[in-house]
């Protein structure tokens, strides 16, 4: 295994260690939110649910973006009446 | 001898009306008898609404009988997805058993153009349950049941507006009304083998329609051909003071001849990526009618999260559009069970993490305008496999199982869309060409779509319903 390969290796372990332990802290948000009226089951299928949301946030966060970029789409006042 | 009503375009609909061929009342009556009798086999209506309809189509054929035609959809009957309120008492479902007795006091905007326009509303269509926006995984995910496909009893006619594909593909409807977040118009359309018209966001009020995610739901028809679709859009479309997001963009339908016109079509690299044989040999088929009447080029675009992005606009999105049902725990008498938990997932979206998701999406609206300024329409397959089975899982791009780069960006940046049927794939099912354009370029996709159904016959197949 070449140098530069077992770096990405190595970063891609740490990637995977910093979901998982982001995809349980948010487990534990939700499981004191509602944990009382789901099975284990259902428990389960939260978790994977999760996992896909810390996956796709993943992605969104390694794109940087420039501080002019605002949300899409602007924010609109609102006057009635005319 | 008459020719029968079902199965015939908007156009000779409306010529057998105004020449009284055929009475409103007739035609109510046929369709009426369609929803009733095969509705159910296809698990494709809510509630079929007789007595709003006689009384429409009684008014219909006493305005035109005194000369007072307002137009091409003048006593048509049509059926409407069950996310639009319906006042008079007809309850308005979004789908879920939770909500089976839920009515409104109005009409949904839509509603309420198309009665002007002398339509006449025979049906509220069956649909996913609160429009998908739980996460279902199998076609079982409504209190009606499946959605079933006229095509094939055993396959799945779509999601979310299920019961508006399956209607208009069997001939209950001339037309339908639905509503798309991702997928929800293209999907039933595609699978079903008919003609399906996302509109741009804004272009069509969604007053009175559920929301699921309200920067990405937008309402449109499902119909026989583009060139009745673009009918419906023309009677529908508009600004509305009710709905902040319909923009202020007076529409009109434009179907003049085509002429000798080229059209300019893009091709995303990679497009046909995890499509089904039959899928992708239907649109090369479909490309080689395209290249008849216009420039093919291959398009690549920035390499940038576009799934993503629209899929947690939309996650968040319905995690509070839905607050009541999940907090309060009633999304546990939904019909999936993946739908009775799964919501509660949505929670572990930060704020930052939406906002950062709203950025990348005037991003996206950048780029994929950057690309469509130079072009007429991207071309792509409908969808990537012919309808799935009933009882089986199936794969989302909302979910992530599988790519949707075109609906991703097609929702996510609020173009329009027009989907065809193309071809026939496995266990005799449908497959579908879609054409995605600027936004506000519905006339151009919609005369795309004319030029390509004049060249095919794909819409001019149906199943055998009888």
């Amino acid at each position: 295994m070449s140098h530069q390969s077992r770096e990405t290796d190595e970063r891609h372990a740490r990637d995977d260690a910093r979901m998982t332990d982001e995809v349980e802290i948010l487990m534990a948000l939700i499981k004191a939110r509602y944990g009382d009226r789901l099975t284990p089951e259902q428990v389960d299928g939260v978790r994977l649910g999760v996992q896909g949301v810390v996956e796709a946030v993943t992605a969104l966060r390694a794109v940087r973006l420039a501080n002019a970029d605002e949300p899409h789409p602007p924010f609109s006042p609102v006057r009635t009446g005319e | 001898v008459t020719a029968s009503p079902v199965f015939t375009t908007l156009r000779d609909l409306a010529r057998r009306v105004r020449e009284r061929e055929v009475s409103p009342v007739a035609l109510a009556e046929i369709f009426l008898d369609r929803l009733e009798r095969l509705g159910p086999r296809y698990n494709a209506v809510v509630t079929v609404t007789r007595a709003r309809a006689l009384e429409t189509a009684r008014r219909a054929e006493r305005d035109i009988a005194t000369g007072r035609h307002r137009g091409l959809l003048h006593g048509i009957p049509y059926g409407a997805k069950d996310l639009l309120a319906t006042a008079g008492g007809i309850p308005t479902t979004w789908g879920a058993a939770p909500l089976r007795e839920q009515r409104f006091d109005l009409d949904a905007t839509v509603i309420r153009r198309l009665d002007e326009a002398g339509a006449v509303l025979c049906a509220k269509l069956a649909m996913v349950e609160l429009a998908g926006g739980m996460g279902y995984r199998q076609p079982n995910a409504s209190f009606t049941g499946p959605g079933i496909t006229p095509w094939n009893l055993d396959a799945w006619s779509g999601g979310s507006s299920s019961g508006s594909g399956a209607a208009v593909a069997a001939g209950l409807v001339p037309f339908a009304i639905g509503s798309e977040t991702w997928g929800s118009i293209l999907g039933p359309a595609g699978y079903c083998g008919i003609t399906g018209l996302r509109p741009t966001y804004g272009r069509v009020s969604r007053h009175g329609a559920m929301a699921l995610s309200w920067t990405l739901d937008k309402l449109g028809p499902l119909a026989l051909t583009a060139h009745d679709c673009g009918l419906v859009l023309d009677a529908i479309a508009g600004p509305d003071l009710a709905d902040p997001s319909a923009a202020n963009r007076p529409f009109r339908y434009d179907d003049s001849p085509v002429g000798g016109r080229r059209f300019r079509f893009g091709v995303l690299r990679g497009v046909t990526d995890g499509c089904e044989p039959a899928v992708v040999a239907a649109f090369e088929r479909s490309l080689e009618a395209l290249r008849t009447i216009g420039s093919i080029e291959d398009i690549t675009l920035p390499d940038l999260p576009w799934e993503a992005t629209t899929r947690i606009i939309l996650w968040a999105e319905a995690s509070s559009a839905f607050e009541d049902l999940i907090e309060s725990g009633q999304i546990a008498g939904l019909t999936a069970p993946e739908d009775r938990h799964a919501p509660y997932a949505r929670d572990a979206i930060l704020a930052k993490d939406y906002i950062k998701a709203m950025r990348l999406r005037g991003v996206m609206a950048r780029e994929i305008d950057r690309v469509l300024s130079r072009l007429d329409a991207l071309v792509a397959p409908g969808r990537p496999t012919v309808a799935p089975p009933l009882g089986q899982e199936f794969r989302s791009a909302i979910r992530g199982t599988v790519n949707d780069v075109m609906g991703a960006i097609g929702n996510g940046a609020g173009l329009p869309a027009v989907i065809v049927p193309n071809g026939v794939g496995d266990r005799g099912l449908p497959t579908s060409l879609q054409l995605m354009g600027r936004a506000w370029g519905e006339n151009t996709i919609l005369a795309a779509a004319r030029v390509y159904q004049s060249l095919t016959d794909w819409h001019l197949r149906h199943p055998a319903v009888e």
